[in-house]
């Protein structure tokens, strides 16, 4: 197999991951929101979201510059991709955060660790779905 | 009024009876890169078009053009 086929296939099962893991974050997030939360789940929670972030970053390529596979699993594409994916994130994130401020103004009642989770999860998990769409698009 | 980088990488491409990944590897990039640039989804960096129009045989400007 060449590297750009290894790449390739990595490639899609990063994106499938991605998404895997971003739904397990959404869901996550609602189940931490009910009242069967404990600190396992919270603690499930917060590891979804930080593998969830490590995958927005080029980790493989710095841990193994020299690698052809990890070169072409972070070329000028996926580069593009990333950016745009955590622009998104960003959005997401900001976006939640403005319907949270506005839902409490009108009575709704959440907790500070809860409003910190719903935000997280929000610019995480956008950007993650984000990024697994637009890689898979890019492989079709 | 917009303007948008159009290629004719494919055409070419197909001429030179190359595959996608085939050019991939001669450019040093992934098969999704040269898939993208191909149908204009992503806009290529001059590094970039100048690495795809060597490894076709034509110039940057033969390969690539403004449209408007």
């Amino acid at each position: 197999m060449t590297a750009i086929e290894l790449a390739e296939r990595k490639s899609r099962w990063r994106a499938f991951g991605l998404l895997v893991l971003g739904a397990l974050s959404v869901a996550l997030m609602a189940f931490n929101l009910g009242p069967g939360t404990s600190d396992f789940t919270r603690g499930m929670w917060l590891g979804a979201l930080a593998g969830s972030a490590v995958n927005l970053l080029p980790v493989k390529r710095w841990l193994r510059p020299n690698s052809a596979v990890a070169q072409l699993l972070e070329d000028e594409s996926v580069r593009e991709n990333r950016r745009l994916s955590c622009n998104l994130g960003f959005w997401g994130s900001t976006v939640t955060a403005i319907v949270i401020a506005a839902a409490l103004g009108s009575g709704v009642t959440l907790k500070a660790l809860e409003v910190a989770e719903i935000i997280a999860t929000a610019g995480i998990a956008s950007a993650m779905v984000a990024f697994a769409l637009l890689e898979l698009r890019a492989a079709r | 009024m917009t303007e948008r980088l159009a290629n004719c990488i494919k055409g070419e491409r197909e001429k030179a009876e190359l595959t996608q990944a085939a050019l991939a590897e001669r450019v040093g990039v992934s098969r999704k890169t040269i898939n993208t640039v191909e149908n204009g989804v992503f806009t290529p960096s001059a590094t970039l078009a100048i690495k795809l129009a060597r490894a076709l045989g034509l110039s940057v400007e033969q390969l690539f053009w403004i449209e408007r």
